[in-house]
């Protein structure tokens, strides 16, 4: 038998090392796209230019100390935190489509980690601009 | 080889498609993969769920089995 089924998601990262450890996998592959550099644990600037205890940065190279998206998870939802601006005007994309794309990459690598744990194989991956495709062949 | 096939887009939805497979077993795969990542905090909805044409013939030629049987 054969499907196809259409779904919609919603996200709360649990407190456990397992989700923690893809969500910094996620966030560490768009680091790599948008040039920036992943720290745990780090201070933001905010748009006020208040300093904003994070517990992630995507420190922007080039940009000074402090500059950079803070990343916070609160009671598992990603908030992010920054220059809205100064990010958009840089990188052509706004916040709302930074925290789409964690999001579309936590449940991309959780797909693949939990597949592999179901003894399937991970046997083909395509990303586009609209969505990840990801084959698992048991 | 059976395929599960997962696209996740970047607003939030997810469609997940069996390919090749026989019997109940991509449904089986498909509620394992679900209850997975509720564990890691993804609550996948589905909103609408069809068997595939191919499915549909596998379905009508075991009841016809089952009733010449």
């Amino acid at each position: 038998m054969s499907h196809l089924t259409f779904a919609q998601i919603d996200i709360v990262i649990p407190e456990v090392h397992e989700a923690r450890s893809i969500l910094e996998k996620a966030l560490e592959a768009i680091a790599k796209e948008i040039g920036a550099t992943l720290v745990k644990n780090a201070p933001v600037m905010d748009f006020y230019g208040r300093k904003v205890q994070c517990d992630y940065v995507l420190r922007l190279r080039g940009a000074g100390s402090a500059n950079g998206i803070g990343v916070q998870i609160k009671n598992g939802k990603v908030t992010l935190i920054g220059d809205a601006w100064a990010f958009n005007y840089r990188f052509g994309q706004n916040f709302e489509k930074l925290q789409e794309k964690i999001l579309q990459y936590y449940t991309a690598i959780a797909v693949a980690t939990v597949a592999q744990t179901m003894g399937m194989k991970v046997s083909n991956v395509v990303q586009t601009e609209e969505a990840i495709v990801i084959d698992l062949a048991r | 080889m059976p395929v599960t096939r997962v696209v996740i887009t970047k607003d939030g939805k997810v469609i997940v498609e069996g390919i090749g497979y026989t019997g109940r077993a991509c449904l089986k795969d498909l509620q394992e993969l679900l209850e997975r990542l509720k564990m890691l905090g993804i609550n996948v909805k589905i909103e609408k769920q069809e068997l595939k044409p191919e499915a549909v013939q596998v379905s009508t030629k075991s009841r016809e089995e089952v009733k010449i049987g």
